[in-house]
């Protein structure tokens, strides 16, 4: 008896033990410091600051944070950073950016050689940088980062002539190149600080060299961040007003809401769509930079099949997109394009209303799907719906992916009388399938990309979604030419062609346009999300507690 | 006469779920210093549920004492509660059990169990309760005290286990011993050893002994006086020498019958009383033993027999003791061979 | 003895390099690979990480590299986290974890301990049903439901205790109770079934003839045998304690190694998947081992010769 008691004893006594140490002061967060302070939920947290090997838009909005670019988007805008001022020649060949006096946190200045080096680590193949494409735009550079061995680095259009002056030579006549560079984020690395660290760069606090507007001061992986205001950013006075920002990584929708609620938060990324309505008007919902849309399988077993056009358009009308989206996320926005709606033409008008296509509305048509579905049986010789196999619709594992694609499946099943399984996977796993070709329909969400050219020109010959599932030359032809044109409008009209091309030979079949819902309480202005490229848009925010 | 444990009328039942289970019914004897007493019976006739509760080691619960006395010198144990039940137990009376394996705690050494008694009855240090467990293992014949202190009961042989078992029983110096057939589980040679223990024991402590078991061979051996038990009841009380030459009941007719016998031709069949004890559940009006006697009668069915008393001391329940039951009684009733002593009825 | 324990030492370290080894090539088999586990990423970038972190040179080659690395108890980098080590990775989020769980497990044992023999010694009683009871619902109430109900009543409604996080003490009180809870209902169950099993054991009966109190049977003859054939479960329980449990975590939003184990296989992060099993799997080798050790000194019956 006297050892249970001890035993007992003993558990109480350590527990209580460790009681004593530290204090809770209760569920509303009083104010530690002095002036505007930020604590935020978040859903994703960076896995590596290194910018050379990072692959995750997550990563990328640290950087907005931390380090100091040539320059920087806020939503649309292009802002100066680094870069005080630019030109560029007739052609739009070659831009020449000049850099203002500014440093790193730790002082040391920040020259143009230091932005060129960062280029040559993401284009030299030894440095393993998985989004080398994106600078594909400068000359040489494909070339120079497709090659077996590390080449000669001068063949490459990216030079500092001196210490504030940085020149970048093209490929090819680029109109968009500023808004392109703003929103893949150039910043200046300092080769002696990469070389010491080498491999474990930007794996920790000290392994990250700040010098932007904020510093961050502790990082637990998957777990929290800590920044406090970097008083040596050029722009200090002026922008990024809040003083110290922590974020914690909370995974769970219920315990996120509750912090939220509790005011432990002052703010929330990504509300969790059941939660939209509970939360009311401190909810702002708007357009994010992905889209959603379905592949089919040109070269696998059903190939015949798959390639044919009118079965694509069938495929395509039978859906309603608009009840379907709107009852599983309403965050979200039915998709029947392959542009964003977020870009303008050059006039400034959205680029639906000014280039309409000839598609199926968002309330889909199933009289016309049926038409093409009898077209197709016809082009294939088959003498009615039921000879047609099963398809199998791969995508990955998301309880909401299953809900879209189990509502895809059904009105096809309902309006066409196909048959269609549904397999999901973990996400890389559903990935390799995509480029091993094991499936008859694939879907998953891309990003928009910067301009309204930069998702069409993926899917040509040798971009990075073409998986031999669709191919056509005049649709190469078309972009190719508009990435040529130097005139504003035609460049529009031409992307319009493109993408009205693609649609009528459903070399894709857009799903949803995907939507943010974020929640900040009303002492917090200014809390936005990014449009084009990722970050942490904290330019103008404001804690008012 | 004051007896050194006086049993009467002690009525015990088990309240389970399907309804009471009348496991003594109405059981009376008694024992006196420096004797034995064997109580013998098939299983299920409630012998081991009789002394049990005596020691009040029967789970209560289940069990309660409907009516009855029981008398320890002179004490009414039958009301006390079981707290104070405890001073008893070990004390003044111990029991030691069949299966010596089971009855041992396997985890504990041997040593320590047997200083459990000593340490709560007789309020002595650690070391002088050693000394006594020490000299009692040698007492019982343990051959290494020392070594077998420290053992395990499973590294001991069953004989070893059985002398531990009756070292424990001892150790506080009771006044009764019972013994819940404690030979059963050994073999032969064994046995001999074991019970001849338990007699020295018993002269050099001048206890009184109730031996339980259902070989009238260990009988024979060991004990004065006898008890048969039947379905919850005493059928026939005696001393050995009247039960064995007198049997008076037919179920002792039946036992002593069934009993298997060295010289015995190998052609005869063992004798075995057929049928099987009654539910006691719901015991039967009459006699337990009627479905199964050979020489029941009809008023046997309907009427339990009251006791009679066939020679001085000797006491039998059967209807065929009865005046009216003459003619039915075999040849020999009452009398197993033409022996001298007891008188005949006939 | 002693040759008993060397053996085994030599089949705990097969049995780990036969865990290393199988996982290692079981992971290959999974489709897919490291790189595109978020977004599609074009076969050039892919072929250009895959060369860069050394997954294009022959399976064979890779297995050996990592043996070796292995032997020197370095568990290489992690595929996903550019520049973290998995030792680094394990280090840092292996001691929340472990905390968690210790104190989960220290809550639960003298606790479902106690309650398990209360319930037994009033068996039949009101308190043994509602014992009973509660073991049953603790066993079969989800942990999510149960950290969220926990979440709900004290710390948003009465606000005594934070939402999540694992910051001060008060921050650990209700992860640990949502993670014993399961723990302190099957021990309760299981040591009342064994004091039952046991009161019907004869030498309780014996103990009881000798005179013995109440109290004094339970302690001395009952619970120790009870506590018995609970060891070997009480091993692998600290194990699977110690190594987090994904839910709770990610409810509590508490970084430890749980969501590490599920995370790392769905990002096909071969290194740390590989670093993860082999740690989980020294853990359970040698839990294993104390367990038979402790089993032997506490029952007398299994000693090994």
């Amino acid at each position: 008896m006297k050892k249970v008691i001890a035993l007992f004893v003993a558990a109480v006594l350590t527990l209580s033990l460790a009681a004593g140490c530290n204090s809770y002061t209760g569920g509303d967060k009083e104010s530690e410091g002095s002036g505007d302070e930020l604590f935020t939920c978040l859903a994703g947290g960076p896995v590596t600051l290194n910018p050379i090997l990072s692959q995750s838009s997550n990563d990328g909005d640290v950087f907005y944070l931390i380090y100091t670019a040539l320059m920087r988007m806020y939503q649309d805008e292009v802002l100066y950073d680094a870069a005080e001022s630019y030109e560029h020649n007739d052609d739009f060949t070659e831009y020449t950016f000049h850099l203002r006096d500014c440093t790193f946190a730790d002082g040391t200045p920040i020259t143009a050689q230091m932005f060129e080096y960062t280029v040559y680590c993401m284009l030299t193949p030894s440095f393993g940088c998985g989004n080398a494409d994106v600078y594909y735009m400068l000359s040489g550079a494909e070339a120079y980062n497709m090659s077996e061995e590390d080449g000669d680095w001068s063949t490459v259009g990216c030079k500092a002539t001196d210490d504030k002056t940085l020149v970048f030579t093209l490929a090819y006549p680029d109109t968009d190149f500023v808004t392109e560079l703003a929103a893949n984020f150039l910043i200046p690395l300092q080769q002696s600080f990469v070389e010491e660290k080498g491999d474990s760069l930007g794996s920790s606090v000290e392994n990250t060299q700040c010098s932007g507007p904020y510093i961050l001061t502790d990082w637990q992986l998957e777990s929290s961040l800590t920044f406090e205001k970097n008083d040596k950013y050029w722009d200090a006075e002026n922008s990024f007003p809040v003083k110290k920002i922590e974020m914690v990584e909370v995974d769970d929708a219920n315990t996120k809401v509750a912090m939220f609620e509790n005011g432990e938060a002052d703010a929330m990324f990504v509300v969790p769509a059941s939660y939209i309505d509970h939360l009311g008007d401190e909810v702002t919902t708007s357009p994010a930079n992905g889209i959603n849309m379905m592949w089919r399988n040109s070269q696998g077993t059903n190939g015949a099949l798959m390639s044919n056009a009118n079965f694509g358009l069938a495929l395509s009308y039978a859906l309603d997109r608009e009840s379907m989206m709107n009852s599983i996320n309403p965050t979200t926005a039915p998709a029947v394009r392959v542009v964003s709606s977020m870009f303008q033409n050059d006039a400034g008008v959205n680029f639906h209303e000014a280039y309409p296509v000839d598609y199926v509305g968002v309330g889909g048509d199933v009289e016309k799907a049926k038409e093409y579905l009898a077209a197709a049986l016809a082009d294939l010789n088959y003498a009615s719906v039921d000879e047609l196999p099963t398809l199998r619709f791969v995508t990955y594992e998301n309880s909401e992916q299953k809900l879209i694609a189990e509502a895809i499946i059904d009105q096809w099943k309902q309006n066409l009388g196909i048959s269609v399984t549904l397999e999901q996977y973990t996400i890389g796993t559903a990935i390799g399938m995509f480029y091993t070709g094991d499936f008859d329909i694939f879907d998953i969400g891309i990003d928009v990309g910067v301009t309204c050219l930069s998702t069409m020109d993926s899917f040509t010959s040798g971009g990075s979604y073409d998986n031999g599932c669709w191919h056509s030359d005049e649709f190469d032809a078309l972009i190719k030419q508009a990435k040529n044109t130097l005139d504003q409008s035609e460049r529009f009209a031409l992307a319009s062609q493109a993408e009205q091309l693609m649609l009528s030979e459903a070399g894709i079949i857009p799903v949803f346009f995907q939507g943010n819902a974020i929640a900040a309480h009303d002492y917090v202005e200014n809390f936005v999300v990014s449009t084009i490229g990722a970050g942490w848009q904290f330019n103008k925010l404001h804690v008012n507690k | 006469m004051k007896h050194l444990l006086e049993v009467k009328n002690l009525k015990v039942s088990f309240d389970t779920y399907a309804g009471e289970v009348q496991a003594v019914r109405g059981v009376s004897f008694h024992l006196d210093q420096g004797e034995t007493l064997a109580i013998v019976g098939e299983s299920g006739c409630g012998k081991s549920v009789s002394i049990q509760t005596v020691m009040r080691i029967v789970p209560m619960p289940p069990a309660r004492i409907k009516e009855g006395s029981i008398l320890y010198n002179g004490e009414e144990l039958a009301d006390k509660s079981d707290a104070e039940m405890e001073q008893y137990r070990g004390n003044e009376m111990a029991m030691i059990f069949q299966d010596s394996m089971t009855s041992l705690n396997p985890t504990m050494r041997v040593g320590k169990q047997l200083m459990e008694g000593i340490l709560k009855h007789q309020k002595t240090g650690r070391d002088e309760a050693r000394r006594r467990v020490l000299a009692m293992l040698k007492e019982v014949g343990i051959p290494d005290p020392e070594s077998a202190f420290r053992r395990y009961p499973h590294t001991m042989s069953g004989g070893q286990r059985q002398r531990v078992m009756i070292a424990m029983a001892l150790c506080c110096g009771p006044k009764i011993l019972f013994a819940d057939e404690p030979t059963t589980a050994l073999d032969v040679t064994m046995q001999a050893q074991i019970l001849d223990l338990i007699g020295r024991l018993q002269r050099q402590y001048d206890m009184g002994v109730v031996l339980i078991t259902h070989d009238l061979g260990v009988v024979a051996k060991m004990a004065d006086r006898i008890n048969v038990m039947y379905a919850g009841r005493i059928v026939e009380s005696g001393t050995s020498r009247q039960i064995f030459y007198h049997p008076s009941h037919p179920y002792t007719l039946g036992l002593l019958g069934a009993m298997p016998n060295l010289i015995q031709e190998r052609k005869e069949e063992l004798y075995n009383i057929p049928g099987a004890p009654p539910d006691l559940f719901a015991p039967p009006p009459g006699c337990a033993f009627a479905g199964r006697c050979r020489y029941c009668m009809g008023v046997c069915r309907r009427a339990d027999a009251p006791e009679f008393t066939t020679e001085d001391g000797h006491i039998s329940r059967c209807w065929l003791l009865d005046e009216r039951g003459k003619k039915y009684r075999p040849e020999g009733f009452g009398g197993r061979t033409a022996e001298k002593g007891g008188s005949d009825d006939e | 003895m002693r040759k008993y324990i060397l053996r085994r030492l030599i089949i705990s370290v097969i049995t780990v390099w036969l865990i290393a080894t199988s996982c290692f090539f079981l992971l290959r088999t999974l489709p897919g690979n490291p790189f595109q586990t978020t977004s599609l990423l074009s076969p050039d970038m892919v072929e250009r990480m895959m060369h860069y972190y050394g997954l294009d040179r022959s399976l064979w080659e890779q297995y050996i590299t990592y043996m070796q690395n292995l032997l020197h108890g370095n568990f290489g980098y992690s595929l996903k986290y550019a520049g973290q080590s998995v030792n680094g990775i394990i280090a840092s989020t292996f001691p929340l974890s472990a905390q968690l769980g210790l104190q989960a497990y220290f809550l639960s044992i003298p606790l479902g301990f106690l309650f398990g023999i209360i319930a037994a010694r009033c068996r039949g009683k009101a308190v043994d049903y509602g014992l009973v009871g509660f073991s049953v619902l603790g066993v079969s109430v989800p942990v999510f439901i149960l950290a969220a109900m926990l979440q709900y009543v004290f710390a948003i409604r009465l606000k005594w205790l934070p939402v999540a996080q694992w910051k001060s003490f008060q921050h650990t009180i209700l992860p640990t109770i949502t993670l014993a809870f399961s723990s302190i209902a099957g021990r309760t169950r299981s040591m009342r079934t064994f004091m039952l099993e046991i009161v019907n054991e004869d030498y309780i009966k014996t103990a009881k003839a000798k005179g013995l109190s109440k109290y004094k049977i339970i302690w001395s003859h009952q619970i120790r045998n009870a506590v018995i054939p609970m060891i070997p479960t009480m091993g692998m329980e600290i194990v699977g304690m110690l190594m987090g449990s994904f839910v709770v975590e990610q409810i509590y939003a508490i970084p430890g190694i749980g969501a590490q184990f599920v995370t790392s296989v769905q990002n096909l992060d071969y290194t740390m998947t590989l670093g993860l099993t082999v740690f989980f799997g020294v853990f359970v080798v040698t839990a294993n081992f104390i367990v038979d050790m402790i089993y032997g000194i506490v029952d007398p019956r299994i000693r090994v010769r």
